[in-house]
């Protein structure tokens, strides 16, 4: 069984972050985008930092080997941002694997190997298209027996969690919109976001684009008529369509981190790793026939809740991997913020958006914001780590005392699962 | 059965036989898909194999419209979706493997719980022959 809960050897904390910004660029490739979040991340630390004071560097990235054709990326981003000889190291967890870089450098940092570490994340996606993207992800399910045998997609493997989370708790699809619907319009203030437009102003555009155009004007009456119009919102794997799943993106991430006897050298704004769990499941068809829930996510839950001596209701906010809109659903409940089966209806009472006691998505989560799956897990750090240093411009959460934030980042359909848990000291 | 190494190529191996196969820890007397060489319960190699009945229930489905480009090369696609599904075997363990007999453009042909029966495709003929393994409604 799971070893119990221990604490970091030493405090860590983030002295500063940045990003890329999340979208298609046809002319960026992984250096690029990962050198854009590096400078951002640099900069933004607010008492200054020399460079020269980092001294190694986490990865993470799903496949630049399939996506690029480029394997071996560690070193070639350190030395792309002129952090080279320093020790590099890719870290790989399909959609987690920066979570899981994030969590390599904090352990680093506590076990006083090195007082200062870039952690980071970068994934150059739309090089291929829609259907090789959907080859490239597969590669992150159990290939003889999900993808050889079965021939589910990505979406498909949620598709079927979906299926059996609409069945034995009699939600429906307009519960998963509510999800979308929620994130486009936290997206809509996120400058970074790749689609930083509400449904509601897309179907606009949709119309306006069409009398333009001297075609018919489509007659939706609200952003549910749009999204249960076929033809706008097409069928990917029943019953997720397109509006319920994250887009294929090209962007990077980056963390600086810290320990905390230095932190306050390079910043007054301090922020603390105060929990960093990580677990992992097999495939979904080991799940013992229940597959309307992670395991993995419950337990990184759990130890992460333990390791920060908190509840959930002590969250502020929490930054959760909608990949699809039925995985924030599944995900709150993993997250012990709903009870199983609750957490379609909460999300439809808006339960879960930016006014509420734990907002959830405020970046606009993996829909809105993009999904460049590497960069996911350290670009949600980035937003909680935002939000504690009110440095969110028009999306800051203001009407609540911000202290507490949680990051919740799944690979594959939780084969691995990284939770981390900051506090603003 | 015969005792072969706990491998997927062996699992493949009874599946182009006609033959769903599961590995099983002896002394925990649980069945496990894919077969493994070590008992995620009880840490120890004391498996052996078990043919299963093929019968079991589907715990989650899916009809996949965008597909992927192998399945696309075989004519499926947006106008001819198909269905993946998770089914839970009568003897315990869960398998991931298409579903057929069932019109895959009504996502209501198919529920939660129904039951199910293995079956095996044998596609072309001669060396490039393969069998793959799929559920059909029992």
């Amino acid at each position: 069984m799971a070893a119990k809960t221990r604490k970091l050897g030493r405090g860590v904390s983030i002295i500063g972050g940045g990003m890329s910004k999340f979208g298609a660029f046809a002319d960026k490739t992984t250096r690029d985008l990962f050198g854009e979040a590096y400078s951002e991340a640099v900069g933004s630390v607010s008492k200054g930092l020399d460079p020269e004071a980092i001294q190694a560097l986490y990865v993470g990235n799903f496949s630049a080997d399939l996506f690029e054709g480029q394997g071996h990326l560690g070193h070639l981003m350190a030395d792309w941002v002129g952090l080279a000889p320093r020790p590099a190291t890719r870290v790989e967890g399909a959609c987690a694997s920066s979570g899981l870089a994030f969590r390599e450098g904090i352990m680093a940092v506590a076990s006083g190997m090195y007082d200062m570490v870039l952690v980071g994340g970068v994934e150059k996606m739309t090089s291929l298209a829609t259907e090789e993207v959907q080859d490239a992800l597969a590669a992150a399910s159990d290939v003889p027996m999900e993808l050889d045998q079965a021939q589910f997609t990505f979406p498909g493997l949620y598709a079927a969690m979906g299926s059996a989370y609409l069945d034995r708790h009699g939600a429906t699809r307009e519960h998963l919109m509510h999800v979308a619907i929620k994130n486009h319009r936290n997206g809509a203030l996120n400058p970074k976001a790749q689609f930083n437009v509400s449904i509601a102003d897309f179907m606009e555009r949709r119309k306006a684009s069409a009398a333009k155009r001297g075609k018919p004007v489509p007659e939706w009456e609200d952003e549910f008529d749009f999204l249960n119009d076929a033809r706008a919102n097409p069928q990917v794997a029943w019953p997720l369509h397109l509006f319920d799943c994250s887009p294929v993106t090209d962007g990077a991430s980056c963390i600086i981190l810290a320990a905390e006897d230095v932190a306050r050298e390079y910043t007054d704004d301090v922020v603390n790793v105060v929990a960093s769990a990580q677990a992992s499941a097999g495939p979904i068809a080991t799940w013992a026939g229940d597959i309307t829930s992670i395991p993995s996510a419950r337990i990184a839950a759990h130890q992460a809740y333990e390791m920060a001596g908190i509840k959930p209701s002590d969250l502020d906010m929490a930054e959760v991997h909608d990949c699809f809109t039925i995985a924030e659903i599944i995900g709150i409940e993993d997250l012990g913020l709903f009870e199983p089966g609750k957490g379609a209806f909460a999300a439809a009472e808006g339960q879960t958006s930016r006014e509420a006691p734990c907002s959830v998505n405020v970046s606009g989560g993996l829909k809105s914001k993009g999904h460049p799956v590497g960069a996911t897990g350290t670009g949600q750090i980035l937003e909680v780590w935002t939000q504690l240093t009110e440095r969110a411009g028009d999306r800051q959460l203001k009407d609540k005392d911000l202290s507490l934030g949680l990051t919740h980042n799944v690979g594959g359909t939780g084969g691995t699962c990284a939770i981390h848990i900051l506090e603003r000291r | 059965m015969e005792q072969t190494d706990f491998t997927i190529s062996t699992y493949k191996q009874n599946i182009s036989e006609g033959k769903l196969v599961a590995g099983r820890c002896d002394k925990c007397d649980v069945l496990y898909l894919p077969p493994r060489p070590v008992c995620p319960q009880c840490h120890g190699t004391d498996m052996g194999w078990q043919e299963l009945s093929g019968k079991g229930r589907v715990v989650g489905y899916t009809s996949i419209t965008i597909v992927p480009t192998g399945m696309a090369a075989k004519g499926y696609g947006r106008d001819k979706p198909y269905w993946s599904a998770v089914v839970q075997t009568e003897e315990g363990p869960g398998i991931t493997a298409m579903l057929e007999g069932v019109d895959a453009s009504d996502p209501s042909a198919v529920s939660i719980g129904m039951p199910v029966v293995a079956g095996f495709n044998q596609e072309g003929e001669g060396e490039g022959a393969r069998v793959s393994l799929v559920f059909r409604p029992a």
